[in-house]
């Protein structure tokens, strides 16, 4: 088996990250990486002050890319997500300011504030990965990488991700709060805010390309669809759920196992890589039926899993 | 609580009392008391909370041993070891309170068990063995605690569990024991006791009667024989075994019978199936008059005497058919040859026969006068203070006036003869104790009884028995209550067991081949069958084959690899898990190699190539050679 490009140095930005800097969050850490090495994105779903932005922030510097930040508020406008036209008086024209969104890494805080349009057009550059304003047509970086947040508890003033749009981010996790030892020690600490912004760059834009690159090739034999396919179709006869997983949900899946496989080192998935990102990947694109709203997804999920054997041979 | 070591300390006890006891009646005086004293110190040194060091036990061993094997010879072969096992036994007992030392116990307790059986073969030894069985298991399982923490302590209710489960091992077992007893071979005869087994025993037969020639006769309580029949009517309770017809210096002995009309007896036949004791004579013994004996081969005399072919040193069953009759007719006989007298006879029984002979009275008139003569004398029946000297028979019928049958019916048959009355002995067991549970009699050796036959013209043998006419006749003890079935567990047990051989086993065997024999079927049947069986027979193994093979090379490797960690990694392995999963979980090296070349070819979907799968091959093999 050849060496995979570049994996070895995903490895260690993760392992420097998750050792030095941000204690106790491994498992967001190294979902986001999964997302921005399959071209997904991922949304963080906890209440604040886990430090989610912490995380991005560490995550951008670590990885030697631009960082941008949007807070969601009622009245925020898809301009100022996307940057707008301002007249440049001495050169007569208009000259294009670009928005946040034009980074790396874009964290978009509480986007269940931000109201429907404004999220449509987000989820709209996400997807498509290029911005049109005023009929101009502006490509965004590569790698690119949308975190959104948002606080599953507060309701008010809120408008929730329909499922639809849940459906473009490719996982959805929370984070949690740290282990009793290390909580302690950020106790101790305090916030080290100032400390990430000076975290040297581990690794450079070509090595990332290089990775995205090499996750793309990672192979996806029978089994392992065959395997993808069974806890599809399992999800869409299963009696509690209305809507089981779209083909997109299903490509997700493949993808995040792609990404999960290339940081084990390997150049194939195996059925296990797809057992490990389901409960990332799967859950938020789930609809029950209405009287069964309250049943625990994951749950739902395991049960499904332990359903179907693992294919080994 | 329960200490564990107490409890294994006194369980060796009882394992090792269960070596020694079988054994204890065959030993020598030294080993027979140096076992109960290294016991009983074992017990002390337990108290104590001490041990013989191995520098005191291993010299003293060694010197035990020289001693023991000073006496050795080829004709001593079995004593001396059975000395040496029990010996080594108690030594082992007083040794430190290890796991090494506590197994050697439990083995040589088996041995000696074995050893016993090499003696004696009775029902008891099962008994012996399935509580040797039952400790020794219990033992084992608390022998590992042991060994893990010679202090252990379980709370009652776990030792309760854990007894349990060890003692639910052997009872498991017990099936397969039982499945084994009707194919492996057997003896029938304990194979170093055999030869002098029934010269110990002191036999209440014998082929010569000759009052006299003891002040008393011991009275052995031994079993002779057991027979399964009805039951029969108490004063037709004789067992005919042997007819003495002749004199050999002065003593009852049997020569050929003379040539003599074959006798012939009237009346309804009783069955008996007849289990005897191993014993020294080859008579064998039924119901009064005995009309054939079948299942074992014999030759019989015309004076209704069987004798079996050859030795009884093993235990045996026969068929025999009596007539409950006390007249054996015969036409015709050698009178003469019946009135042959001993040398020496008083002059006052001469006296009194010849009176007799003289009077010219019928033979059945001479036989009433006699026995007025007998019951006038006033006899006693007894087995002690019995008349020796000289003339013992002269003693017995007009001094002492006590004896015992052997008296009675030497006296009778003399002064018939010298009447003029045909007449001779016939050696047997008189009575018999009937198991109504078992329904069978059970003849014990102080039943040995001798009585007399007359000839009466025209109508034959005459059966008499003197003995009856005396003045009180202590009646042995009858066999009640536990011994009876007592007597029962063993009689089985010889049924079941000691005479079921290789003989029954070949039998059961050539039943089964006649009954398949006689079996009618169509002609084409056999062909049909030879043709189809075959087939099914293979189509079956290759199904049940391929259902339990893995279908492919790679599934094969895998599960060799998976079987092989299980073992390793016990109770890690749920099956849930995917390889790379179980690699990571485990940090096995091997599995992680295995994982890394068998994925890349199964999870990127093309066969294994010959190069991978003999090294993956070469992976499993180290794997299973690699002792963590």
């Amino acid at each position: 088996m050849q060496k995979l490009a570049k994996v070895d140095e995903m490895n260690a930005v993760l392992e420097e990250l998750s050792s030095q800097h941000l204690k106790g969050k491994v498992r967001a850490l190294r979902l986001s990486l999964m997302a921005l090495l399959t071209g997904g994105h991922i949304l963080l779903e906890d209440i604040p002050g886990l430090g989610k932005t912490t995380m991005a922030l560490a995550f951008a510097s670590a990885l030697g890319l631009s960082f941008g930040r949007v807070q969601c508020t009622s009245d925020l406008l898809p301009s100022d997500i996307t940057g707008l036209s301002v007249f440049d008086r001495t050169e007569g024209r208009f000259n294009f300011i670009r928005g946040p969104i034009f980074n790396n890494i874009v964290l978009i805080d509480e986007i269940n504030r931000a109201m429907p349009k404004t999220q449509s057009a987000l989820l709209e550059a996400m997807e498509e990965r290029r911005v049109t304003v005023e009929g101009v047509t502006y490509q965004l970086p590569e790698p690119f990488l949308v975190l959104a947040t948002q606080n599953p508890v507060e309701q008010v003033g809120t408008y929730p991700l329909p499922e639809s749009q849940m459906d473009r981010f490719l996982i959805r996790t929370g984070i949690g709060y740290p282990p009793e030892e290390i909580e302690k020690g950020i106790l101790r600490q305090g916030s080290i805010r100032d400390e990430i912004m000076h975290i040297p760059a581990l690794v450079t834009t070509d090595d990332l390309v290089g990775a995205i690159a090499a996750v793309k090739e990672v192979y996806v034999g029978e089994k392992v669809t065959d395997y993808v396919y069974a806890i599809i179709r399992a999800t869409r006869n299963h009696p509690l759920i209305q809507a089981g997983l779209s083909t997109r949900g299903g490509i997700g899946m493949v993808d995040a196992a792609k990404a999960a496989a290339y940081l084990h080192g390997r150049d194939f998935v195996a059925p296990e890589d797809v057992r490990d990102v389901v409960h990332a990947v799967c859950p938020h694109r789930l609809i029950f039926r209405p009287e069964h709203e309250g049943v625990d997804k994951e749950h739902v999920l395991n049960a499904i899993l332990k359903e179907i054997p693992l294919p080994l041979t | 609580m329960v200490r564990i070591d107490l409890l294994l300390s006194g369980l060796t006890a009882c394992i090792a009392l269960i070596g020694y006891l079988p054994l204890q009646g065959y030993l020598d005086p030294f080993a027979r008391f140096f076992f109960p004293a290294a016991l009983l110190a074992a017990a002390y040194l337990q108290v104590k909370g001490r041990a013989l060091p191995p520098r005191v036990l291993t010299p003293a061993s060694i010197l035990l041993f020289l001693y023991l094997a000073a006496q050795f010879s080829l004709s001593r072969l079995v004593p001396v070891t059975s000395d040496l096992l029990v010996v080594f036994l108690g030594v082992r007992l007083l040794g430190e309170r290890i796991g090494r030392n506590y197994l050697q116990a439990f083995a040589l307790s088996l041995f000696c068990l074995a050893a016993s059986s090499l003696y004696e073969i009775s029902a008891i030894f099962l008994v012996y063995l399935f509580s040797l069985l039952l400790m020794v298991a219990v033992a084992l399982v608390l022998l590992t605690f042991h060994a893990q923490d010679p202090a252990a302590v379980l709370p009652s209710r776990e030792a309760k569990k854990v007894l349990t489960v060890a003692a639910l091992m052997p009872v498991a077992s017990l099936p397969m024991l039982l499945f084994l007893f009707f194919f492996l071979p057997r003896t029938q005869y304990p194979i170093w006791n055999f030869m002098n087994a029934p010269a110990g025993k002191k036999t209440g037969l014998s082929d010569t009667v000759q009052p006299g020639t003891a002040q008393a006769v011991s009275e052995v309580k031994g079993a002779v024989l057991r027979a399964v029949t009805p039951k029969v009517p108490e004063q037709q309770l004789y067992w005919r075994a042997v007819v003495l017809n002749a004199f050999k210096n002065d003593a009852w002995v049997r020569e050929p019978a003379p040539n003599d009309a074959p006798a012939v007896t009237r009346g309804d036949a009783v069955l008996q199936e007849i289990y005897p004791e191993r014993t020294a004579t080859q008579y064998l013994p039924a119901l009064n008059v005995p009309r054939a004996i079948t299942d074992l081969r014999n030759d019989a005399s015309i004076d209704g005497v069987f004798v079996s072919r050859r030795p009884l040193d093993k235990k045996v069953r026969y068929l025999a058919e009596s007539v409950l009759a006390d007249t054996l007719q015969t036409r015709r006989i050698d009178r003469d040859f019946y009135l042959r007298l001993p040398e020496r006879i008083s002059e006052r029984m001469r006296g009194e026969g010849l009176a007799l002979a003289r009077s010219g009275r019928s033979s059945v008139e001479k036989m009433a006068a006699l026995e007025a003569f007998f019951r006038g004398q006033r006899l006693t029946y007894a087995n002690t203070g019995l008349p020796v000297g000289g003339d013992p028979l002269d003693a017995f019928l007009f001094e002492k006036k006590r004896g015992n049958c052997e008296y009675f019916a030497s006296c009778y048959a003399i002064l018939l003869r010298l009447a003029g009355v045909p007449s001779r002995l016939v050696g047997g067991y008189r009575g018999g104790t009937y198991n109504d549970v078992g329904g069978y009699y059970l003849v014990t050796e102080d039943m040995a009884h001798v009585w007399v036959e007359a000839y009466l013209d025209g109508v034959g043998w005459q059966t008499v028995d003197p003995s009856a006419w005396a003045l009180g006749r202590v009646r042995s003890r009858q066999v009640r209550g536990l011994a009876m079935y007592a007597d029962m567990v063993g009689f089985y047990w010889d049924k079941a067991v000691v005479t079921y051989d290789l003989d029954k086993q070949l039998a059961l065997v050539r039943n089964a081949g006649n009954k398949a024999r006689d079996l009618r079927l169509p002609p084409w049947f056999g062909k049909v069958m030879l043709l189809t069986v075959p087939v099914f027979a293979a189509l079956l193994l290759f199904v049940l084959w391929r259902r339990q093979r893995p279908p492919t090379a790679e599934a094969r490797l895998l599960r060799r690899m998976l079987r092989l960690l299980a073992k390793r990694y016990p109770g890690e392995i749920k099956g849930d898990e995917g390889i790379f999963e179980l690699s990571a979980r485990l940090n096995d090296r091997h599995l992680a190699r295995f994982a890394a070349l068998y994925g890349s070819a199964v999870y990127r979907d093309r066969p294994l190539t010959r190069a991978e799968a003999a090294e993956l091959e070469e992976i499993v093999r180290e794997a299973s050679q690699d002792r963590p």
